[in-house]
């Protein structure tokens, strides 16, 4: 049978001569990165660091090494909407926001009343559809974060420096412009990819240009997720707010502080959620279950929300005023 | 440590320094080794012993083989075969026969929960121990003698880096004659090494990870609620997710192999160009297909003792190389559909109409055969059992009536899968060095830095290759 194949042990015998295309494939590469490089900075795009496992790992490492920090335990909600800079200025201990998106705090809580001897201030946001419900892909993620941060792989801080280095200073390997993306953009934009709405700062924070957002679309797109949740039966959701109850009291029989915290929302996505989850049913459930200390962000101030689930920029130093100064209350 | 990860450009920068550095050729084959284990204990270093044990374990039973007696040498064998499968039972298979015993109990009215091992599985084990059991069974059938070869030179036969983790599985037989001579600098295989490497990195990271697995990923995560399209399309990505990333490794590795004056064998010919199950597997993953041929399928009988127990020695073969691939009730369903395939294609040979044996009958069996090939690709990535029938029910016509995939996944799904049908249709009879050596150079330049850039513009976070799990 003739041999048609990507790799051979006759490649020895028929390796073909290359240097000319050696020659031609360093031109082409290198004219075309520069080329695309110079295109995309001359469109307002930026290196930016890439939020991911790596990154949740260099903030994760920094808060287990530092006695009393404070971190931030949920999702998007708190990666756009609890500012560690603001946090950490209020309560005067360093910060670490380990908010992942998309993904559910509880296994985090689990691994740090278990496994880790943290001992700090653990703020944790509460959001029913995550609390009653067990998405095995939400529980997922934390928990590939998690094993990213107990990885023994001897080079994967050098792995995730080097990664670094290169999303610092080259817009060309960024998300925001893989060839998918410009494809996507081409189909569905009709033009190349503008600098995205958001761009994660150093400290995993996500910061957000609202003007750029079709906010009553994405309200819609969540009013959806969160209609479309399926909850625990009720014994199971008994069960899990017992689990969580007992790893506050493992963190708190520490010395550790926790603070359970509901993000506001707005909208439709607010009309939907107040609707499928009662206070009563819900939240208060939760919260007398749970026990600790618990802020609701919908009492006290009126907040905004840009696409009725994350909070609006101008209230984020607000809200996370708020959890700070409920720390100082209660401790 | 995996070659699309950016360590790894000094690490191998590093090799070939010494690789070709003037120093003795048994110092660079000492240097390799010592590579190669750094390169293993990247990922995990405790494991390292394991590999070094079965390495000591192996080269000791199999130098003593041409001197034992006849029952002696038998006796050689099993302790050899019964260390590694024990090792590979152990970590690959311990909470799974744990769980299947547990079932058994259950079945005849005995509760037994069974207790849960949670070992580590070492990444590459099935491949390295594939490796050291052909050299036990080489040894045994008087193949190779073992006591020509030198310590270190088996140890680097072993763990070899480029091959080490997810193969192709390599045979003694073809690996250490290059061992026995210094390989001098040969500028025109290095530079098509340095060629492999990036269509390697190019089909993992560019089309694997960068288009096709989130059209996968996210059918397979629906497995549940899928329309009858989406299971169609998430399983069709699926088909080119994998090949893509697995003969993306194997092209890596030889690749890379290449550059440091090594000659690895072929992992793949156009698979999706296979007319019938058994062309099928002449061309998918074919390390493993002549490994099983050679040391299972064949001593248990292979085709020597009728048709009947032919089909049962294949059925034999198809699910041990299902179970290799995982311990899974999924992946033996995986190993029995190919199985049953390969079976229904003998029995319908023998009873084919002649028209039948032409372009149409050819075309028909490459329909059927891809579709096949599909349709076993759903156990093989489903979470669990009852995802893949769950799929496979959905692929059969009784899906929902949601959509998970966007018109975005299902168009980029049928682009790059269609390509890959039609390219591999089209070079089913010819090998990419000849097309690389036909293609004037400037235009096989500008494809390979067009690869190079789409590398590069990959994005993300680099994703472990599919087959290191297993």
């Amino acid at each position: 049978m003739p041999s048609s194949t990507s790799s051979s042990d006759n490649s020895f015998m028929r390796a073909p001569q290359t240097p000319l295309a050696w020659l031609a494939a360093s031109t082409v590469f290198l004219l075309c990165s520069v080329g695309l490089e110079g295109l995309w900075r001359s469109r307002g795009l930026e290196p930016l660091p890439t939020d991911g496992p790596d990154k949740w790992v260099e903030s994760y490492v920094g808060a287990m090494g530092t006695e009393g920090a404070a971190i931030v335990l949920g999702s998007s909600r708190s990666a756009l909407g609890v500012d560690p800079t603001v946090l950490a200025e209020s309560l005067g201990v360093p910060t670490y926001l380990l908010a992942i998106n998309g993904a559910n705090p509880i296994p985090l809580l689990e691994h740090l009343a278990n496994d880790t001897d943290f001992r700090g201030v653990v703020f944790v946001e509460f959001m029913e559809r995550r609390f009653f419900t067990a998405e095995p892909e939400d529980f997922e993620t934390t928990r590939r974060f998690i094993a990213a941060a107990s990885d023994p792989s001897l080079v994967r801080r050098q792995e995730a420096s080097l990664r670094e280095l290169f999303s610092r200073h080259l817009v060309v390997t960024g998300n925001a412009v893989t060839t998918v993306a410009v494809v996507r953009s081409l189909a569905s934009e009709r033009e190349l990819p503008r600098p995205p709405p958001r761009h994660m700062r150093d400290d995993r924070f996500i910061e957000t240009d609202v003007s750029q957002i079709d906010g009553d679309a994405l309200d819609r797109r969540w009013a959806r997720v969160v209609e479309e949740a399926v909850l625990l039966d009720v014994p199971a959701q008994q069960e899990q707010l017992e689990a969580i109850a007992g790893w506050r009291r493992t963190l708190t029989a520490r010395g550790a502080t926790v603070l359970f915290f509901r993000p506001p929302s707005t909208g439709v996505t607010g009309s939907v959620e107040d609707r499928r989850f009662p206070r009563g049913q819900y939240y208060d459930r939760a919260k007398r279950i749970i026990g600790g200390h618990w802020v609701h962000g919908e009492d006290d101030h009126q907040l905004r929300c840009f696409d009725g689930s994350h909070l609006d920029p101008r209230d984020v130093p607000l809200f996370t005023a708020r959890l700070a100064a409920a720390i100082d209350d209660r401790t | 440590m995996v070659f699309n990860s950016l360590v790894f450009i000094p690490f191998m920068a590093l090799v070939l320094a010494v690789r070709y550095a003037p120093i003795g050729w048994r110092s660079k084959k000492w240097f390799l080794t010592a590579a190669s284990y750094a390169f293993y204990a990247a990922w995990n270093p405790p494991f390292v012993l394991l590999l070094l044990g079965s390495t000591v374990v192996d080269w000791v039973l199999a130098r003593r083989m041409p001197a034992a007696t006849s029952r002696g040498r038998r006796g050689l064998l099993w302790l050899s075969v019964c260390t590694n499968l024990g090792l590979l039972s152990v970590f690959k298979y311990g909470d799974f026969i744990c769980d299947m015993f547990a079932q058994l109990l259950g079945v005849v009215g005995v509760a037994y929960e069974a207790p849960e091992l949670g070992l580590i599985l070492p990444v590459g084990i099935s491949f390295y121990t594939f490796q050291t059991l052909s050299w036990s069974i080489d040894a045994y059938r008087g193949r190779l003698d073992a006591r020509e070869v030198s310590f270190g030179d088996f140890a680097l036969y072993v763990a070899f880096f480029p091959q080490l983790v997810a193969g192709p599985i390599v045979r003694a037989v073809e690996f250490l004659p290059q061992l026995t001579t210094p390989r001098p600098y040969d500028r025109r295989t290095f530079s098509w090494g340095a060629t492999l490497l990036v269509i390697g990195l190019f089909e993992k990271m560019a089309i694997a990870d960068g288009v096709l697995s989130r059209t996968s990923d996210r059918a397979f995560a629906a497995a549940t609620e899928l329309s009858t399209l989406d299971a169609w399309f998430g399983a069709l990505a699926f088909g080119g997710q994998i090949y893509f990333d697995f003969a993306g490794y194997s092209t890596c590795a030889i690749g890379v192999a290449m550059m440091l004056g090594f000659a690895l064998p072929d992992n793949f010919r156009f698979p999706y160009a296979a007319i019938g199950f058994s062309d099928f597997w002449r061309r998918w993953h074919i390390s493993l297909s002549t490994w099983l041929r050679d040391y299972l399928y064949i001593p248990l009988g292979g085709n020597r003792q009728g048709e009947r127990r032919r089909s049962v020695n294949l059925m034999i073969t198809m699910l041990l190389g299902g179970l290799w691939h995982g311990a899974g009730l999924a992946f033996v369903l995986w190993g029995a559909l190919h199985g049953a395939f390969l079976g229904i294609e003998r029995a319908t040979l023998h009873v084919a109409p002649e028209w039948m044996r032409g372009r149409v009958g050819s075309g028909l069996a490459l329909l059927a055969t891809q579709v096949g090939v599909l349709v076993a690709w759903v156990p093989f990535r489903a979470t669990n059992l009852p995802d893949a029938l769950h799929f496979l029910a959905a692929m059969g016509g009784a899906g929902s009536a949601d959509r998970v995939l966007s018109s975005g996944n299902i168009a980029l799904t049928t682009l790059v899968c269609g390509s890959i049908y039609a390219g591999q249709y089209w070079l089913r009879s010819t090998t990419l060095e000849s097309l690389a050596g036909s293609t004037p150079g400037w235009v096989w330049g500008g494809f390979l830095g067009l690869m190079m850039l789409g590398v590069l513009t990959s994005g993300g976070e680099s994703r472990a290759f599919i087959y290191f799990q297993f």
